[in-house]
């Protein structure tokens, strides 16, 4: 995890802040390149089941310093989903 | 205390399990169980006494109280018969199901029926998807005004014989986390619609009785629990209290497997001398204790936990579920050494007994999520667990004295948002024992402590720099599965610690006692590996103070039972 993700944060930051940092940490998981993952491709795609997802939403939960469901990317299940969300605050 | 004398009384009510003549003496449940034949007569024994009512909360016209009152009442039915324990326990799971997320009339359908002595089998697993929820392929599809389910559900407790089945199932095609939905079956109302395997032969719990369902039925839109695509996160919840009351199964069958071998141990005599007296004996039996005061203090916190602090019950049941069946596992093979040939003789009662622990133990690491489930589960919380971590002093809610806060089944959460009130009060416990050993202890005893509580200080850094180090996506990797069995691991020390630091008054002959507290964590220590031996009198003197404690109560689990005889129901 990138040493950004220790800090809370006040405001969200923006979408594609947000699908940066999705990127980089799906790329990380699975060690590839963060253009090689694709925004619209379902989380499941990357290997990333049920329980790793929860993972991640603890992870952005400390990154964006605010309480998120831990249903997160169940419910908007790829990255341009999710990160749509989350800009809205 | 109110839970430990609850179970004291349902061990009263249960008889002398060395009396033939009663329903609950061992040599019935091996006769019964070595003939793989249903304990239906216990059963009704069990419904005579009203165990089911302390499953049901008080709001639905149940005796509820709290998950560790629930722990000690199955772990006295455990303590007589693992495999009946399950059985009757299995009820929980599919209640805890519809506690979640029924509706009112579901719960009222449900209670009813428990509450005339009705069991509900949970129909989860699948012959081809095992432990793999989201390969569910039995499907539930709309039809007319409900479902129409298909498919065959296999390895359920009851699954033939009860009239409620929670029924786990692929609503959505694609599948994914959202994919499923569970349901309320009246296998009356679908008669037709369900057909039953035969019992399952299984290695342990030869009574019980495993089996499958196929279904081709047809649903009314009724039977759906909650809404369409919530049945994985509901199922996940309820699993939480089902694996941390595992502990207090495992801590059953662990009891009555230290007091057949010491009945045996004290009797016996080897080139004329009491087994009991052999030092090597002394230290597996006390090794064997120490492991079940381990899993006696993890369980109690953890199901305490669930009323204290239910958003982090995925972690502690994870921890729960691993750690104690194992040590019980552990000591049971200890206790193996000492009963030395006994353990394969099959023409006496008490080596029976022993066997029967051993054999339904080790399903326990089986069912509702196995070992490996359970470690490859928290170690996807590991990263978050050691970024949130900040060190506090004990929670009050550890004390035994302290009154359960009502059940909060709206506070379960899928993921503890790397919380742990266990583990931090870690750093609070080894401090407390240090200034402790300062004041009070002999130099002998400092130095019998003072080892393993280091080296369980310096296991947690490590463990905590190693999950630092962990990178993503490295969570279903052997080396994250070896991290989060230390997690485990220093979770339970500071458990130990915990109960050590708030609990005295009721731990007189375990953990208040110094040469038992340096075995505890000797165990513990020796779970992460590099820690000398304890002097030979620290086991020796363990050994009185186990000898002590079974003199006095008649058992050697870790709270001291209260001495006076109050019938809770009276």
């Amino acid at each position: 995890m990138d040493s950004d993700a220790k800090t809370p944060r006040k405001t969200p930051p923006s979408k594609e802040v947000i699908q940066n940092w999705l990127q980089l940490r799906i790329a990380e998981s699975i060690q590839a390149r963060a253009e090689e993952i694709d925004a619209t491709l379902l989380f499941s795609y990357y290997g990333l089941d049920s329980v790793a997802a929860f993972e991640i939403s603890d992870e952005l939960e400390i990154w964006l310093g605010r309480k998120l469901p831990q249903t997160l990317t169940w419910d908007y299940p790829n990255i341009e989903l999710l990160s749509s969300f989350l800009a809205e605050g | 205390m109110d839970a430990l004398r609850r179970a004291q009384w349902l061990d009263r009510e249960l008889g002398d399990p060395y009396d033939p003549r009663e329903e609950f003496s061992y040599a019935r449940r091996i006769e019964e169980d070595e003939a793989e034949c249903y304990p239906s007569s216990a059963l009704r024994r069990l419904l005579q006494v009203q165990l089911h009512r302390y499953y049901v909360p008080r709001t639905l016209g149940g005796e509820f109280r709290s998950f560790e009152e629930v722990g000690a009442l199955v772990r006295v039915v455990a303590r007589r018969d693992l495999s009946i324990a399950i059985t009757h326990a299995i009820s929980l799971l599919g209640m805890a199901v519809i506690w979640l997320a029924g509706d009112a009339s579901q719960r009222r359908a449900l209670t009813g029926s428990v509450l005339e002595g009705e069991q509900v089998s949970v129909a989860l697993t699948e012959p081809a998807s095992g432990s793999d929820l989201l390969a569910t392929t039995t499907a539930a599809r709309p039809s007319r005004d409900g479902y129409h389910l298909t498919g065959e559900k296999w390895l359920g407790n009851g699954l033939n014989r009860h009239r409620f089945a929670v029924v786990y199932a692929r609503t959505a095609e694609r599948g994914g986390p959202r994919g499923f939905s569970l349901f309320l079956v009246d296998k009356e109302a679908v008669r037709d619609g369900v057909r039953a395997s035969g019992k399952i032969p299984t290695l342990g719990l030869r009574g019980a009785d495993l089996n499958g369902l196929h279904f081709d039925a047809q649903l009314p839109s009724t039977a759906l629990v909650g809404t369409e695509g919530s049945g994985f996160e509901v199922i996940l919840k309820a699993l939480q209290i089902s694996r941390t009351l595992c502990g207090a199964l495992s801590l059953g069958a662990l009891d009555a497997s230290l007091e057949t071998v010491l009945r045996f141990a004290l009797q016996r005599k080897v080139h004329g001398e009491q087994v009991v007296e052999l030092p090597q004996s002394q230290k597996l039996l006390v090794e064997a204790w120490a492991e079940l005061l381990i899993g006696d203090s993890l369980t109690s916190l953890a199901l305490r936990a669930l009323h204290a602090a239910p958003s982090q019950a995925s972690v502690h049941s994870a921890v729960a579920k691993y750690l104690v069946p194992t040590l019980a596992e552990q000591a049971m093979q200890k206790l193996s050494v000492v009963y030395s040939a006994r353990y394969y003789l099959q023409h006496l009662d008490d080596p029976r007994i022993f066997q029967k622990m051993n054999r339904d133990n080790l399903t326990v690491s089986q069912f509702d999520g196995s070992t490996q489930v359970n470690l490859f589960s928290l170690s996807h919380q590991l990263r978050s667990l050691v970024i949130r971590y900040q060190a506090t002093e004990v929670p009050g809610w550890v004390h035994y004295a302290s009154d359960p806060s009502e059940f909060d089944w709206a506070g379960l959460s899928l993921s503890a948002s790397g919380h742990d009130a266990i583990l931090a009060g870690f750093d609070a416990g080894i401090c407390a024992l240090r200034t402790w050993m300062q004041q009070h202890a002999s130099d002998d005893m400092r130095q019998a402590l003072e080892p393993p509580l280091a080296r369980l200080a310096r296991g947690k850094d490590e463990l905590f720099d190693a999950v630092r180090r962990l990178s993503a996506g490295a969570a279903g990797h052997p080396e994250a599965f070896e991290l989060a069995r230390r997690y485990c691991v220093v979770e339970a020390a500071s458990a130990v610690l915990a109960d050590w630091q708030l609990n005295r008054a009721a731990l007189a002959s375990t953990l208040a006692h110094p040469a038992v507290l340096a075995v505890v964590l000797h165990r513990l220590a020796a779970q992460l590996g590099g820690v000398p031996l304890l002097p030979t009198p620290c086991y020796r003197d363990c050994f009185a103070a186990l000898l002590s404690r079974r003199e006095r109560d008649g058992q050697c689990s870790l709270y001291v039972m209260p001495t006076e005889n109050t019938n809770p129901l009276s």
